[in-house]
């Protein structure tokens, strides 16, 4: 089933707008995410979806259909709560079938999708007891099986995660893809938590402060953030940001700062000079902690960054090094076996091809063509 | 040798505090009981001396129209009271606990019959049941409004029933909203999601999720209807033709002023016993459905 949201806004009785100009067409069997940081919209957009917040202005259309005023369970979704809102006074088989008694369906089916859902899920020794009973990570599963017993064309996922540890999280994860192959229903998954929107996702939806910065797959987000915001909330460590200055030259523009030099390449100083960018200007320079590699016994000291160890961090498989730049910091991640300490001079060498630069005043990033 | 055991001065502040409420609760109500209950063995009038009757006032109750009447009138008017109020209040809280303007005055509002004493309010619905409702009847040509519902033998128990429900939703409705308050709002969004209707949500989700709640509502305005005693006294004083005798008003009516106190402190015995058996049994029905959040 095909979603799409036109021009949606949300605005709320004290006049706080919530959601602005959404606009997103998600196809049949699309697996999408909406991440972003903590009341940036994501969720109360995904409620519009469901019918639990009613729509300012804007259009929803499900499989084509205008929903804006449909009731919830006219809708033919199925929504999974951040705190998994299991009905506590019934068992786990009661609280899977409870949706389908609703629907009025034959006793016999009934009892054949609880069967099979919770055989997907592993609730089967769980069936009869009451959510009080059971773990986070075997709830969170229950409020699954509950909205999947009802083979829904739609599935909403508000945080199903939020409330598990890193562990089980990451099981949860490979469970909700393997889901999804199996389901083939559309998916809306909302998340604050990066790793969860990279992992699953087909496409995502980056919001902030109630506006879409980028709806992209992964793979283009991570490389090609349409702006700051988008470069810097995906990615862990975060992406480093260096206020550099633009200095033009014969072979094509430089960055500087302080004793640092970066020399940019042909295409890259093209779309900077395209962009009216010229000598003595400032840009954000952006570059993600891997593409910084550690370079202290090197000679040759182009293209590096000069700072002082203010953080080591050991990881086992890498190491997270925090460098002070001339009163900026910035992240590196070394490969295992590489060691130093705080005080520590150290030249960072930076892959200039792996480079973002951004506009200081709008944020926008330069470099995407 | 045994180490005598120092009292800590935390120990002395609880015990300070303490035995003065427990002198007192046995002075007014424990020696009391315990008196009441000796005397029910005795003929004592409430004053002169008095002889023992072994169980001879018990045995006595059961054949004493009077009492059994005020039984029935009780037990018929506690048992309606609890229904009506309990279904009324719950309606109330339900509204109280939706999404309406100027909720918290309404709640406000709504309390206000708690704080007034049963006898205050006995004393303004007599005034309304005697002087007003009957001129209303007269101005619209209305015959049944006409007469003061509480000179009527048969109807009198429901002009009572109407000020004991009336004084009593007030405290059921803040206990059934602080019920409904403790059910996560995202239950009802995913039973909304599920597809259930404005009825089955109450049916199938709330209503037993406020269990608890219920049974406290329903042991506590019970108790208190089976002990009605104020609104007897200002409104019909056990009338028309004893139509009224509630069992608390004839303990003390006959008690102290009919020189029957040996035989009243029976009553009053036996009529306890009732109370506790009866709060008992509801508790354990009630207690079997319900559930932890």
């Amino acid at each position: 089933m095909s979603v799409s949201l036109k021009h949606i806004n949300k605005t709320y009785p004290n006049g706080y707008q919530a959601v602005k100009d959404f606009n997103l067409d998600i196809k049949d069997e699309e697996f999408i995410i909406f991440v972003g940081p903590s009341g940036c919209g994501k969720s109360t957009t995904l409620r519009m979806v469901a019918g639990l917040e009613d729509i300012t202005g804007g259009e929803l259309l499900i499989d084509g259909k205008r929903m804006n005023e449909a009731e919830p369970k006219d809708r033919n979704i199925a929504m999974v709560f951040q705190n998994y809102a299991l009905y506590p006074h019934m068992t786990v088989r009661k609280n899977m079938e409870y949706p389908l008694k609703i629907a009025k369906l034959p006793k016999e089916e009934i009892n054949a999708r609880v069967a099979e859902a919770s055989r997907i899920l592993g609730l089967d020794a769980l069936l009869d007891r009451k959510p009080n009973a059971l773990s986070g990570g075997q709830r969170q599963r229950v409020a699954m099986g509950r909205a999947i017993v009802r083979n829904p064309k739609i599935l909403l996922m508000d945080e199903p995660l939020s409330n598990l540890d890193a562990k089980l999280r990451g099981q949860m994860r490979i469970e909700i893809t393997k889901l999804h192959k199996k389901l083939k229903s559309t998916i809306i998954y909302v998340t604050h938590d990066q790793t969860e929107a990279m992992t699953l996702g087909d496409r995502i939806v980056v919001m902030c402060d109630g506006d879409v910065q980028q709806i992209d797959t992964p793979e283009n987000l991570y490389n090609r953030p349409a702006n700051k915001f988008v470069a810097g909330f995906i990615g862990a460590p975060q992406m480093n940001f260096l206020d550099m200055i633009v200095e033009e030259t014969p072979q094509g523009a430089l960055l500087k700062q302080s004793n640092s030099t970066l020399t940019l390449t042909p295409v890259q100083s093209r779309l900077l000079k395209d962009k009216g960018f010229k000598s003595g200007d400032h840009v954000t320079l952006g570059i993600r902690p891997e593409n910084l590699s550690a370079a202290i016994d090197t000679k040759d000291h182009a293209n590096c960054i000069e700072g002082v160890v203010e953080v080591f961090e050991m990881l086992g498989s890498s190491s997270n090094i925090y460098v002070s730049v001339n009163g900026q910091n910035i992240a590196a991640i070394m490969p295992a076996g590489h060691f130093c300490k705080e005080g520590d001079k150290v030249s960072l060498n930076v892959d200039i091809d792996a480079i973002h630069l951004f506009d200081p005043k709008s944020e926008l990033n330069l470099l995407n063509m | 040798m045994k180490k005598k055991r120092k009292m800590s001065k935390k120990q002395k502040t609880y015990l300070f505090i303490i035995i003065p409420v427990v002198l007192l609760f046995f002075m007014f109500n424990t020696w009391p009981m315990l008196n009441g209950f000796f005397y029910s063995f005795t003929n004592y009038k409430g004053y002169g001396s008095y002889e023992m009757v072994g169980f001879q006032n018990y045995i006595d109750l059961f054949s004493d129209t009077r009492v059994l009447k005020s039984y029935l009138f009780t037990f018929k008017y506690a048992i309606c009271g609890t229904i009506l109020v309990n279904v009324l209040s719950l309606l109330m809280a339900l509204a109280l606990n939706a999404k309406i303007r100027c909720k918290s005055a309404l709640r406000g509002i709504y309390f206000v019959p708690n704080i007034l004493g049963g006898l205050i309010i006995g004393y303004i619905f007599s005034y309304i049941f005697t002087y007003i409702i009957p001129a209303i009847g007269q101005t619209w040509n209305i015959e049944w409004l006409q007469n003061s519902i509480l000179s009527s033998p048969a109807y009198a128990w429901i002009g009572v029933l109407i000020v004991g429900v009336w004084q009593a939703v007030a405290m059921t409705t803040i206990i059934y909203i602080s019920g409904l308050q403790t059910v996560p709002g995202d239950v009802y969004e995913a039973s909304r999601i599920d597809g259930s209707s404005k009825w089955t949500e109450f049916w199938k989700i709330t209503f037993p999720l406020i269990i608890p709640f219920v049974s406290i509502n329903l042991v506590l305005t019970t108790k208190n209807f089976m002990m009605v005693f104020d609104q007897i006294l200002s409104l019909t004083g056990g009338g028309p033709a004893q139509s009224t005798d509630s069992i608390s008003y004839l303990i003390y009516n006959n008690g102290l002023d009919g020189g029957q106190f040996g035989f009243q402190s029976a009553n009053a015995f036996i009529f306890f016993l009732v109370i506790v058996i009866f709060s008992i049994v509801q508790q354990n029905i009630t207690s079997k459905k319900e559930e932890q959040l």
